[in-house]
């Protein structure tokens, strides 16, 4: 039969840290990108079973929020929020000013729901907190999660992790279409865009 | 095709850098076209090769990697018992019909300089 | 046509840049095949039975001579010396390695061509009327409009991950050559009450599994608000598309299940509210575009000029070209000419790199330096003088692609099937070879019929449009046939009939020639054509001739 394996590395390729991971790491528990770090996240992102913590910043499902916030009321320490993809917006869109962040999961990162939820949130409920990208949060779709208003993301992927750290995601940086936040325009034609820094 | 001659199973893939279809041998190599191409004729064997497969996926050899069921003559000869695996083994059955075909891929320019992102444009002439 | 700008080549240096990127991250292993994936669709690029396909953009099928060349060049330096002419106006080659890829698309790129968006669950390559331009019967070329939204689409952060591929295309005509029924959204450019331009907007057209006419869902968008209503369509697809099964999740299936008024109407309230927001398209933009379109420099024939193009000696076979091959040009003294990539007997819409820098001296020299890519995989030379038809056509001779059958039983329309596709059941070229053979010596007599032949359930050969469709599936381990009829993808859209048991592949050579001959039995003269007298006579006789009991 065929020669046998032993020996050979079996590790799957895309864990396989390349030698250029040598230098740059970030602690494997800081997992939220926020203004170019990796920081710890200090929001605990609470089971619909779990009891909520009494002290730290906590995000709930929505269907949590929906039964428990009135008696939130109370509660000193920030709420957030977390949806899934097809959830909808409608029965929670007057508390949206209560959250300092909604988080917007990427379950399979084909899933582009929460690219169209992000915009709606942005533009249409005018949402101004952090917005962040949770799941599968890969590089190549940073930048395009960028443009629809996400501002911080929950990293785990270890490529994506050193793209980041090592300021090399290969992007597009010009746009033909005008995004949700805020960009530069470029010369007169009345769509193009570009990202700046 | 009779089906109550014994099948057995070769491990097929297509390798990353050009999409060939390619089997692999019993040196563990992936090879273009059956010759060589080690067979599975045990369920350990098949798990064997399925491993193997996923082993050579996960290293970027190859892409998409399956068994394909053979019939095998006499002489050992190997035969695809699915009418697409004997499409996909012999290659397209026009390319005699296809206008200004040829079998093998030049040998590559010179390596161009590369289009560097964010330099001005030049006159394009017209 | 339209021409870059610095923005748009820096575009498509850093999409280059980017994919090179990409790619080196894939053969390093730092992406995984299920990563890499998406990204490579997105580029064009596809991993096929045999060998990578890279699918090229020809926005709206239009291309000028230096391109065309650039494509011949690619065909023989990096691939088997010939590419495949598609049924979205687009081109493919088979046989391109994977680190070659990168430097196809900086070539590409320096013809102003790229691989963006022609695969993956994005909007795909925005088609038009391949006579736009040139036929009297428009109100306005389409084409701007396409290209305005070629660029709103391109790597739309919103819409890069949809359920599904998104098709859309653009017609200006009564006669709809753009199939726009059978699209995602399909735009029917229009002249309004108020005098201006704007659309009826047609969504959830579609072919494949379920097969679907499109719904009219407006009738009288301003243009100003084409962006604006696109946006809001695909924002509610991409939010309420089925995700959960790949053969549910095009529009089609959304607007199907909850029905197109009620589709409608989510429609109608996100566009009310961002109507009026940075989408709208001013004026000035659309004039501005509009400008890259204009007519070229046409010499009009003196008054008094032969409207029939000279012939010099009698020569029945270039006059039947005019006849069959030729259209009425908008300007007097021009004609349309339709190029055939269907020779007898041949691969239907293959070229090969020196038929193809061939067409494009014929474009240069004779057609205004363009030529177009046909949805039914022909090529076009919109704008030929009448003068020079003798001499495009003794060029056509030439390169063998002179065959006079536009139309006709063997133009016939054949998706690449089990010859390259991994999705496909059954290979579908040879079919089409055997059935030209076939008929080849009756095709005037026969007249217009349109063939589409798919080798598997996703249509890519557009069998459900087909006068005569025929559908590969794979029966007890080998290829077999069905057999549809009545389908057209014109403006009389409708949806072919499969007519009984399938066939094999000799047996469904036969089945069609069965069908052609009871047509031909049948029809009330040689003036009514096949779609019309099956429309007349029905099903009845046609099933009878194929399937009761032979003498």
């Amino acid at each position: 039969m065929l020669p046998p394996l032993d020996g050979l590395d079996q590790q799957a390729g895309a864990d396989r840290p390349s030698a250029r991971d040598a230098t740059i790491e970030a602690p494997a528990d800081a997992t939220i990108w926020q203004g170019g770090v990796f920081q710890q996240d200090i929001w605990v992102t609470v089971a619909d079973g779990d009891p909520l913590p009494q002290a730290s910043p906590a995000i709930l499902s929505k269907k949590r929020w929906l039964i428990e916030h009135d008696g939130l009321a109370g509660r000193n320490t920030p709420v957030g929020l977390k949806l899934e993809p097809g959830e909808a917006l409608d029965d929670i869109v007057g508390d949206l000013a209560q959250f300092s962040v909604i988080a917007l999961n990427f379950p399979k990162f084909s899933d582009g729901r929460a690219f169209s939820t992000a915009t709606l949130i942005r533009d249409k409920h005018g949402f101004k907190g952090e917005l962040r990208a949770v799941g599968n949060v890969l590089s190549d779709q940073i930048p395009l999660m960028r443009r629809v208003g996400f501002d911080t993301f929950e990293v785990t992927h270890a490529p994506t992790r050193h793209a980041l750290l090592e300021g090399r995601l290969a992007e597009v940086r010009l746009h033909y279409q005008p995004a949700v936040v805020s960009e530069p325009p470029v010369g007169t034609r009345p769509w193009l865009r570009r990202t700046s820094g | 095709m009779s089906k109550s001659a014994p099948t057995i199973s070769v491990l097929t893939a297509n390798r990353l850098s050009d999409g060939a279809v390619v089997f692999l041998d019993f040196d563990g190599v992936w090879v273009e076209g059956l010759r060589g191409a080690v067979v599975a004729r045990s369920p350990d064997e098949v798990r064997a090769l399925e491993s193997r497969g996923a082993f050579d996926a996960a290293r970027n050899i190859v892409v998409e990697p399956y068994l394909v069921e053979m019939l095998e003559a006499a002489d050992g000869g190997l035969t695809p018992v699915r009418f697409r695996e004997r499409v996909r083994l012999g290659g397209p059955s026009i390319l005699g019909d296809v206008p200004g075909y040829v079998e093998a891929v030049p040998a590559k320019p010179q390596a161009r300089p590369e289009p560097v992102a964010g330099q001005p444009v030049h006159a394009e002439a017209a | 046509m339209y021409r870059y700008d610095e923005f748009d080549a820096e575009f498509v240096r850093q999409r280059v840049a980017q994919f090179r990127d990409q790619v080196e991250r894939r053969v390093k292993g730092e992406l995984t095949e299920d990563e890499f994936r998406p990204l490579r669709l997105m580029n064009g690029l596809y991993l096929q039975l045999h060998a990578y396909m890279l699918r090229i953009a020809v926005p709206y099928g239009t291309l000028s001579s230096r391109q065309m060349r650039k494509l011949a060049h690619i065909a023989r330096v990096y691939d088997r010396g010939y590419g495949h002419f598609t049924t979205r106006q687009n081109l493919q080659f088979n046989w391109p390695a994977l680190g070659d890829i990168p430097d196809i698309l900086a070539e590409l790129a320096e013809v102003e061509m790229h691989a963006i968006q022609t695969s993956g669950n994005c909007i795909r390559n925005v088609t038009a009327d391949h006579f736009a331009g040139a036929t009297a019967e428009e109100v306005a070329d389409p084409r701007p409009y396409a290209e305005i939204i070629r660029q709103w689409s391109s790597l739309h952060p919103e819409f890069s991950f949809l359920p599904r591929k998104f098709k859309v295309a653009v017609t200006a005509a009564e006669r709809d050559r753009a199939a726009i029924q059978v699209h995602d959204i399909g735009l029917h450019l229009k002249r309004l009450a108020d005098g201006g331009l704007g659309f009826a907007v047609w969504v959830g057209g579609g072919q494949g599994r379920t097969p679907l006419l499109a719904k009219k869902i407006r009738d009288n968008l301003p243009e100003a608000d084409l962006l604006s209503y696109l946006e809001a369509t695909l924002r509610i697809y991409n939010l309420h598309g089925r995700r959960d099964n790949k053969y549910k999740a095009r529009i089609k299936i959304l607007v199907h299940e909850i029905g197109a008024d009620a589709f409608a109407a989510q429609v109608e309230e996100e566009w009310q509210r961002i109507r009026d927001g940075a989408l709208k398209l001013p004026e000035d933009e659309i004039k501005r575009i509009d400008a890259y379109f204009a007519p070229p420099a046409f010499v009009a024939p003196p008054a008094g000029a032969s409207a029939k193009p000279p012939t010099g000696a009698p020569d029945a076979a270039f006059e039947r070209w005019i006849v069959r091959n030729t259209h009425a040009h908008k300007q007097r003294g021009y004609a349309i000419v339709t190029i055939s990539l269907k020779p007898i007997g041949g691969v239907p819409g293959d070229a090969s790199a020196a038929q193809m820098d061939a067409v494009a001296d014929l474009a240069q020299r004779y057609s205004f330096d363009e030529v177009r890519v046909t949805h039914e995989q022909n090529l076009v030379l919109p704008h030929v003088c009448l003068g020079d038809l003798r001499a495009v056509y003794d060029g056509l001779v030439a390169i063998g692609l002179a065959e006079a059958n536009a139309g006709l039983v063997t133009d016939i329309i054949a998706c690449p099937g089990l010859d390259y596709c991994a999705l496909a059941n059954a290979r579908s070229i040879p079919i089409a070879q055997r059935i030209s053979e076939r008929l080849a010596t009756r095709q005037d007599q026969i007249g217009d019929l349109k063939i589409k032949i798919s080798g598997c359930i996703n249509a890519c050969g557009h069998h459900h449009v087909g006068h005569i469709g025929i559908l590969g599936v794979e029966k007890r381990g080998e290829e077999h046939y069905q057999l549809l009829l009545g389908g057209s993808g014109a403006e009389d859209a409708a949806l072919a009939a499969i007519t009984g048991p399938g066939f094999g592949p000799t047996g469904i050579v036969d089945a069609v020639e069965k069908v052609v001959d009871t047509y031909l039995k049948l029809r009330k003269d040689p003036q009514e054509a096949f779609l019309s007298a099956y429309g007349r006579l029905g099903s009845a006789p046609f099933k009878e001739a194929l399937y009761a009991a032979a003498a």
